[in-house]
């Protein structure tokens, strides 16, 4: 895109860029953190403890300090949200399979798929490719695992830039991307939005695997990172705080009651 | 370093072979330029000489492929990467990593080199090729051009002894294109054996050896400069102009046309945080066909966005027929077609996708005057034969043709197009051509961004040269 010239001219004056917050945090820490707190979200039921969960993994996004990736990707979160709880109202409707219960007790898998996401969001984001794929090698994975988990994370900031080229592109047609449109007419935005992010996403994936393979990546032959991040202070801080986090959720999953209707349908 | 013996090549689940009977070598600092039209089987060629073919798209291989003489059916993609480094049609598929400088690093990485000799040899070969200031920059942030100069550089730095190279230029200027051929010239001094495919063929002249000529996958003619100079050939298997004067010197200013259709007064405008790239800019757009000139990164695609009210937070105005633009500018006055044809087509058939566009400009009008129009665009644009097909389902010409379809169906006043015959071959760039220039003889203001010298001496009258801000005209300087 032509209009980030800018920014790439006024990067060389300075000739190089201040790494700061999640930027300096070693992989293997965040690559901890995003298995870990996974693993939580979908152990847990209580919602409660997916509260504790889900505040603790935002703020750790917002350190990412991507304020535009992290609305178009809740509000990609939320149309999936929408089309889900009118799916369950359509069939509940019919079946009364709920029984009467809150719709809140739908928001459990709701509320593990946005902390998975914003764990996974600052390892995508601030973390260059190379260092995940060789953390991936250091914990002794099998190619087969780690080369799929590594196109996965690459294909996270690729996904979100084809969304923002959609929705200019669907601003030359005349047609705006916004909250209320999307709530007045679902099936339309929902087309002109996934269409082309379906082909867009189908050749993105296949293109990364090809990408990757021309490059060797599957060469017998002990790679040495180009970048370096070291273990530090801040890492060893940051995983106290992520362990104390989950513990007080295990902590309110074992000992504060949730009622009743509040309870998950997906313990 | 490269040899094919007799090698037809099926894809899974077609019936037809893609390529038949090719037989081709390429010597070590030997160049040679492979053309035909979209769908030849250039591509699966291509395929064949990194292994993609069969190993990745599996399919049916007759014959052997020969790469250093390694038959290729034998070594995995990844063994056949140390031997070639291929750079495709779309530079975003080459990156695998986020940043210039990962993505430089990646295959030397991947061949276990140490950290600093990969320092060196980044420094060293983004010297080379000019794009030190870039090292830093996320690769989503990079230009066309840059994209393409950051993908060769990573494959100059592979050492790989095969260099093949897929529409190298379809999106460089023309000073970045020169500077190409200089690089392959010198490639070819240092011993590479270097592929070339390529519509554009005028700036393959001096520096190629041979050329082969594609069609319906097979070579039908195979020889040096000379088999290119017969019109007639030329025209029969949709080649573009082999001799191409570069005439945007001689288009007339902008400021120099008398009748315009958008003013624009002090616009100034820069991304967050970012130096200017628009600093009290005032020119106008005549009616007629202009292109915006510049090199890669000056701010071209930023002005047409800036022009439709894509991208905003500007000061200064702009007007479209003494109308000062609003949100509503890109529902019936003016229309943008971006370079990706693929992020703009949203339906389930050719038909839908144009009467989509009719639907959302136009209010006043009943159903079967909007089904009227849609079809008179299908014929206009000669897709009617499509009108079934998925929009995503249609070759890289048909797509273009397309988009400016679904533009046109708005009747705009005026119409700005990126690069849009980046890519095609001779006939769709003809075919793109005629269109533009029937539209502006119905007097719709047509705007191209375009590097393509056939394309402007075929059509353009005026021009708007970029950077307009003295710091960025410093560094191109």
């Amino acid at each position: 895109m032509q209009e980030s010239f800018a920014v790439n001219t006024s990067l060389s004056v300075k000739n190089n860029i201040q790494l700061k917050g999640l930027y300096l945090i070693d992989v293997r820490t965040k690559l901890i953190i995003t298995a870990f707190t996974s693993l939580a979200a979908i152990i847990l039921s209580s919602i409660y403890s997916q509260i504790v969960l889900l505040a603790a993994s935002f703020i750790y996004a917002l350190y990412m300090r991507k304020p535009k990736v992290m609305v178009l990707t809740y509000l990609f979160v939320t149309i999936i949200m929408i089309i889900a709880v009118t799916s369950i109202y359509i069939i509940n409707y019919f079946t009364n399979f709920m029984q009467g219960r809150s719709y809140f007790a739908i928001t459990v898998p709701f509320m593990r798929m946005v902390t998975m996401v914003n764990v996974v969001l600052p390892l995508a984001f601030t973390t260059n490719i190379q260092s995940i794929l060789t953390a991936l090698k250091s914990f002794n994975l099998p190619l087969f695992i780690y080369l799929p988990v590594a196109v996965m994370i690459r294909f996270i900031p690729a996904f979100i830039n084809d969304i923002k080229q959609i929705m200019q592109s669907l601003a030359t047609r005349g047609i705006e991307v916004k909250f209320i449109t999307l709530l007045k007419q679902p099936v339309k935005m929902g087309r002109y939005l996934f269409m082309p992010l379906l082909f867009r996403s189908l050749r993105a994936s296949e293109e990364l695997g090809i990408a990757a393979e021309l490059k060797g990546i599957g060469n017998d032959v002990k790679v040495t990172p180009y970048k370096r991040l070291s273990f530090s202070i801040n890492d060893l801080l940051l995983l106290i705080s992520f362990a104390t986090v989950l513990v007080s959720a295990f902590f309110v999953q074992s000992y504060i009651e949730v009622p009743e209707s509040l309870r998950s349908l997906h313990r | 370093m490269i040899r094919l013996e007799n090698v037809t090549y099926k894809y899974p689940y077609q019936n037809k072979e893609a390529v038949k009977n090719i037989n081709l070598s390429v010597k070590s600092g030997e160049v040679v330029v492979c053309t035909g039209v979209s769908g030849c089987g250039k591509t699966t060629l291509i395929r064949l000489i990194n292994g993609l073919c069969p190993h990745y798209y599996k399919g049916e291989l007759s014959g052997n492929v020969f790469i250093c003489n390694e038959n290729t059916k034998e070594k995995t993609i990844g063994e056949l990467s140390s031997y070639t480094g291929s750079l495709f049609q779309d530079p975003e598929q080459q990156f695998f990593a986020l940043n210039v400088d990962d993505e430089l690093a990646f295959a030397l990485e991947c061949k276990g080199l140490d950290a600093d000799t990969i320092k060196k040899e980044i420094n060293k070969t983004a010297h080379e090729f000019k794009i030190q200031h870039i090292l830093s920059s996320s690769v989503n942030d990079l230009s066309e051009g840059q994209k393409q100069k950051v993908g060769l550089a990573g494959i100059i730095l592979q050492k790989a002894k095969v260099i093949i190279l897929d529409e190298p230029t379809a999106n460089l200027d023309v000073e970045s294109t020169d500077e190409l051929a200089e690089k392959i010239k010198y490639l070819k001094l240092q011993g590479y054996a270097i592929l070339i495919v390529d519509h554009r063929l005028y700036w393959t002249k001096d520096i190629a050896d041979r050329f082969i000529v594609m069609s319906k996958g097979e070579i039908v003619k195979e020889g040096d400069f000379s088999i290119l100079l017969n019109n007639e050939f030329r025209k029969i298997y949709g080649l573009r102009d082999i001799e191409i004067t570069d005439n945007r010197s001689t288009l007339a200013d902008y400021k120099n046309s008398s009748k315009n259709i958008i003013n624009i007064e002090n616009l100034s405008f820069n991304y967050k945080g970012k130096e200017n790239l628009f600093n009290n800019a005032s020119f106008t757009v005549p009616f007629g066909v202009t292109a915006i000139l510049g090199e890669n990164g000056a701010g071209k695609t930023t002005l047409a966005k800036l022009l439709t009210g894509i991208n905003k937070n500007i000061t200064g105005k702009i007007t479209i027929n003494n109308k000062e633009i609003d949100k509503k500018i890109l529902v019936k006055t003016a229309s943008l077609v971006l370079q990706n044809a693929d992020f703009q087509l949203y339906m389930k058939s050719t038909y839908d996708e144009i009467y989509m566009s009719v639907d959302v400009s136009h209010n006043n009008i009943t159903e079967d005057e909007k089904k009227e129009i849609t079809n008179n665009l299908l014929n206009q644009f000669d897709l009617y034969h499509l009108k079934e097909r998925h929009p995503q389902s249609l070759s890289g010409g048909e797509k273009q043709r397309l988009v400016i379809a679904c533009a046109v169906a708005k009747e705009p006043s005026i119409i700005i197009l990126d690069e849009p015959t980046s890519g095609l071959d001779g006939r769709n760039m003809m075919r793109i051509t005629n269109i533009l220039q029937n539209l502006a003889n119905k007097g719709v203001a047509v705007v191209v961004i375009t590097h393509d010298l056939e394309l402007i001496n075929n059509i353009c009258q005026y021009a708007i040269r970029l950077p307009f801000s003295d710091s960025l005209k410093q560094q191109a300087v």
